[in-house]
């Protein structure tokens, strides 16, 4: 009961100290906000106080609660620490049937998302970094570089209030902080409802949204986009709200737009919606156009700029993991960024026909949002509705996200404005609407949407409480839950602190060793590179292009690319001949390639187990080169590469004024040696590279190969679990 | 705006940060590849694929190969090298080509460990096949490296009196349970 405690403990100051942040900022920009809307601004700004106490080295439990009792004694002073409940005057415009509709059906379901929230947190993406990260960071106690994981360069907002309370109540603090935001936000929605005069819409709209079963999943555990729509629905409902001052609410809309950019690059939705809803209400006005947009740009920077530099300084690109041509660096690149993408916008083997009904009855995409989001068309009658068109332009901001990742959890926020602009419609026929609330909460609970949801679709199953209170020990939930949480124990028992293990396990969140997975880093991809080559012919470097030319002097020469057929260009070695004799290479020479120039050397160091890669796959005037140092006699060149690639080149010298000259050649196809030693030589270059322990999975294709060749690989079975195994390369 | 002002200043200076700038390297430390094969303590499995598979080929194998497999003739040996003989079972992965099976019709292949028999299964459609038997360790506590054998029956003469048995993946010696 212990820990149940601590996880309430740091939820209650996750809120009390985002409130009363909240309260002073409303008392600084003099502006009255509602206790919804009060929370989430101050959650913005606990999160940036969490940023900056990291980025200082000052993560820390005591530095924490004594900035929340800070934070909790000054809004008690400006009169902020008040907990209003919502009821008595709040409820006055509702009518009764509503009221009751609305605390059944809420109630019911917050007391099944309790229990999942509180449960010990065995989320997938969890694991891998939203706790996975912010345990990291809690150890460390600061933001460490990070080259073996991509998702330590999105922003991380949210996740700064997951390190607040997870300082305190550790892994299941964070998805209660998610949930914090899911229950916070009916009530930010009948506040709007209730303020436009349209309380029964609110009732409606909040049920629509709360119900929803991948809402109520994706909102109980440690993810973030429960709390992107949170935040979406503020930016609305102040952009909505008749303006006292302009300039205000361009700034608070702006604040809270940035705020959703800083959780998720997805929410650029928001800051664009924000910058159209003002652009549309002030376009007669010129001269207050300007001026409020460019407050609103002003402001929507300040919660991403923290991470923006920080990706500038850490992966030399700040919207780090994309545009990697623009902002070229060793870290991500233009390749790994496409198979991403790639990977998102084929998600789960979907197509665009699919997606409405796997959105929202069958679950394929990441959970159903319930069959009554089937009657989403009836939306557009609220066009002409007060708030229906707004409600309508958010939905299609918040979906445009869809275009790149279909997945349900990415659109939440449209979900939402898209069940408020089915309220305003349903509005006027209350009894068909009491009918589809009631269908929709129905056919939300667990046991029904298991009648018409796919079976492994993402859901939950049904309430959690005796884990969610510890009655099941919280290692026995896990080990039920997460399949390889043993073995995730069993690295910490084995492996030294500070070294690197090379895996396709996603475990970060309870195990404390740095994973190198393929598909989450350059320096994975690259690992898994040099051991594809183990598992297949195809890859290995024995393909070699002699290509000869008449004798030449030159003091620099460059191998470049004519076409690659969208593959991406490999030269394992690049070596130069004159007279059929090698020309030895000599200190002075400078070696550099465009585009990936950090890897222009590994195709010089007499190894076919690296190579310089091209690291895009349509790069423009790709070249690998030698500046000789002095003018130097060459005939000949080789360039050794994957078997099964076949790219066309050319043979480039400079000349005296600077300028490359073609010059020409013929090329003919050889066989590179390539060592028998290879499993031998794979290793030296992981143990080269930092990583000198394997943890293989029951389905790896290596696991197989380490187990018939260990000998080869100088490898040492470690341990053994379940059928994942620990290696160590000796 | 003087602060907005400051923060686009920050900003660009993080953009700037992120522009990289010509990079050029010495010629690396040249790494030194291994010679010559594996040292051959432990080798259990020998896939046809590996690139020094032909140290481990006796006799009666065809030296070229087309994909990743090959092509075995009547009687071919194999060394697999195994540190530990307990708990061993052979095992191969082979496949009976359907164009040479509608000419031999069912294949018999007798297998043997260090000259000993150990199975004769018979083959009595073309496909995919994985044969894996327990092998006593007295059968290869005296032997290293252990040989084993295929002898096929009935092979297929070409037009041009070359010998084809079955088209070989793998062969060898794991531990048992390990496949």
């Amino acid at each position: 009961m212990k820990q149940v405690v601590y996880i309430l403990l740091a939820t209650g100051a996750t809120y009390a100290t985002s409130v009363s942040l909240g309260r002073m900022l409303e008392k600084g920009l003099r502006a009255r906000l509602d206790a919804f809307t009060r929370f989430v601004a101050g959650s913005a700004l606990l999160s940036a106080a969490v940023f900056a106490f990291t980025a200082a080295g000052l993560a820390r439990k005591s530095i924490f609660i004594g900035f929340a009792a800070a934070c909790i004694l000054a809004g008690a002073v400006a009169g902020g620490v008040r907990v209003k409940l919502p009821i008595g005057k709040f409820w006055s415009p509702f009518p009764v049937v509503w009221k009751i509709a609305f605390w059944v059906v809420y109630l019911t379901f917050s007391w099944l998302y309790l229990s999942q929230a509180m449960a010990p947190e065995a989320s997938p993406d969890g694991l891998a970094y939203h706790v996975g990260l912010v345990s990291l960071y809690a150890r460390e106690q600061h933001f460490p570089r990070i080259e073996t994981n991509f998702y330590a360069s999105f922003p991380q907002a949210i996740e700064m209030l997951f390190l607040f309370a997870f300082s305190i109540g550790k892994h299941s603090a964070a998805a209660m902080v998610e949930f914090l935001f899911l229950a916070a936000t009916p009530f930010g929605i009948l506040a709007w409802a209730r303020r436009a005069g349209k309380p029964v819409a609110g009732v409606i709209a909040a049920l629509l949204f709360y119900a929803a079963p991948v809402v109520g999943r994706d909102g109980t555990v440690a993810y973030v986009d429960g709390a992107t729509a949170a935040i979406a629905f503020a930016l609305f409902a102040i952009l909505e709200r008749p303006a006292e001052s302009r300039p205000r609410q361009a700034a608070l809309a702006g604040f809270l737009a940035g705020f959703g950019f800083a959780a998720k690059y997805t929410q650029v939705a928001g800051i664009l919606f924000g910058a159209g809803v003002l652009a549309f209400l002030l376009w007669r006005d010129r001269r207050a156009l300007v001026r409020c947009l460019a407050i609103f740009c002003g402001c929507a920077l300040l919660m991403p700029a923290p991470w923006l530099i920080k990706n500038a300084v850490y992966a030399g690109n700040p919207v780090s993991p994309f545009f990697n041509r623009w902002f070229a660096n060793p870290y991500v690149s233009p390749s790994f960024e496409t198979d991403y993408l790639s990977r998102n916008r084929n998600y789960a083997g979907f197509t665009r026909a699919d997606a409405p009904l796997e959105l929202t009855v069958r679950g394929g995409l990441d959970g159903p949002a319930g069959p009554m989001f089937l009657l989403a068309p009836v939306a557009l009658l609220a066009v002409r509705v007060p708030g229906g068109g707004m409600a309508l332009a958010a939905a299609a901001a918040y979906l445009a996200p869809g275009q790149g990742n279909m997945s349900a959890r990415l659109l939440i926020p449209a979900f939402l404005f898209i069940a408020l602009a089915m309220a305003l419609a349903l509005e006027r026929w209350p009894r068909v609407a009491l009918a589809v609330v009631a269908f929709h909460a129905i056919s939300s609970w667990p046991p029904v949407t298991a009648k018409y949801a796919r079976q492994y679709s993402w859901r939950i199953e049904e309430s959690t409480w005796a884990a969610a209170l510890r009655r099941t020990p919280q290692e026995e939930y896990l080990r039920s839950r997460i399949e390889d949480y043993d073995f995730g124990i069993m690295l910490d028992a084995y492996v030294p602190p500070g070294a690197r293990v090379f895996t396709g396990i996603q475990n970060r969140a309870y195990q404390p060793r740095e994973l190198v997975a393929p598909s989450q880093s350059e320096y994975g991809a690259r690992l898994a590179a040099a051991i594809e080559q183990a598992l297949s012919e195809g890859v290995r470097p024995t393909r070699r292009a002699g290509i000869s030319f008449a004798p030449v002097r030159t003091r620099a020469i460059r191998l470049a690319l004519e076409g690659c057929g969208g593959e991406l260009w490999a030269v394992s070695e690049l070596r130069v001949f004159l007279g059929g004799r090698e020309v030895p290479r000599r200190p002075a020479w400078r070696l550099s390639a465009q585009p990936n120039p950090w890897d222009a050397a590994l195709a010089f160091d007499n190894s076919p187990i690296t190579a310089w890669n091209t690291r895009d796959y349509h790069p423009r005037n790709a070249f690998v080169q030698v500046d000789f140092g002095r003018e130097e006699s060459v005939d000949r060149l080789t360039a050794d590469g994957p078997r099964d690639l076949s790219c066309t080149v050319r043979v480039e010298t400079r000349e005296g004024s600077g300028d490359w000259k073609r010059i020409a050649a013929r090329t003919a196809g050889e066989r590179a040696p390539y060592p028998m030693q290879f499993r031998s030589a794979i290793a030296d270059e992981l143990k080269a590279s930092g990583v000198s322990w394997i943890a293989t999975t029951p389905r790896d294709p290596l696991a197989a190969d380490l187990m018939e060749h260990a000998h080869e690989w100088g490898a040492v079975n470690i341990a053994h679990h379940s059928g994942y195994r620990l290696w160590r390369l000796e | 705006m003087s602060r907005l002002a400051g923060l686009a200043v920050a900003v660009a200076f993080g953009l700037l940060a992120a522009c990289s700038p010509d990079i050029e390297y010495a010629p690396p430390a040249q790494k030194a590849m291994p010679e010559g094969p594996a040292p051959l303590r432990d080798r259990p499995i020998v896939r046809m694929r590996d690139p020094d598979v032909d140290h481990f080929l006796l006799k009666d194998m065809l030296s070229y190969s087309i994909g990743q497999w090959r092509w075995t003739r009547q009687r071919p040996r194999f060394r697999i090298f195994v540190a530990d003989p307990k708990d061993r079972q052979v095992y191969a992965r082979f496949a009976i080509i359907d164009g040479i099976f509608r000419t031999t019709g069912p294949v018999t292949v007798s297998i043997t460990v260090n000259g000993k028999p150990v199975a004769s299964p018979r083959y009595a459609a073309a496909g995919e096949y994985e044969f894996s038997q327990p092998v006593a360790e007295t059968m290869l506590a005296e032997h290293s490296p252990a040989i084993v054998g295929f002898d096929i029956d009935p092979v297929f003469v070409g037009s041009d009196r070359e010998v084809l048995g079955v088209y070989l993946d793998a062969v060898g010696l794991p531990k048992s349970g390990s496949r």
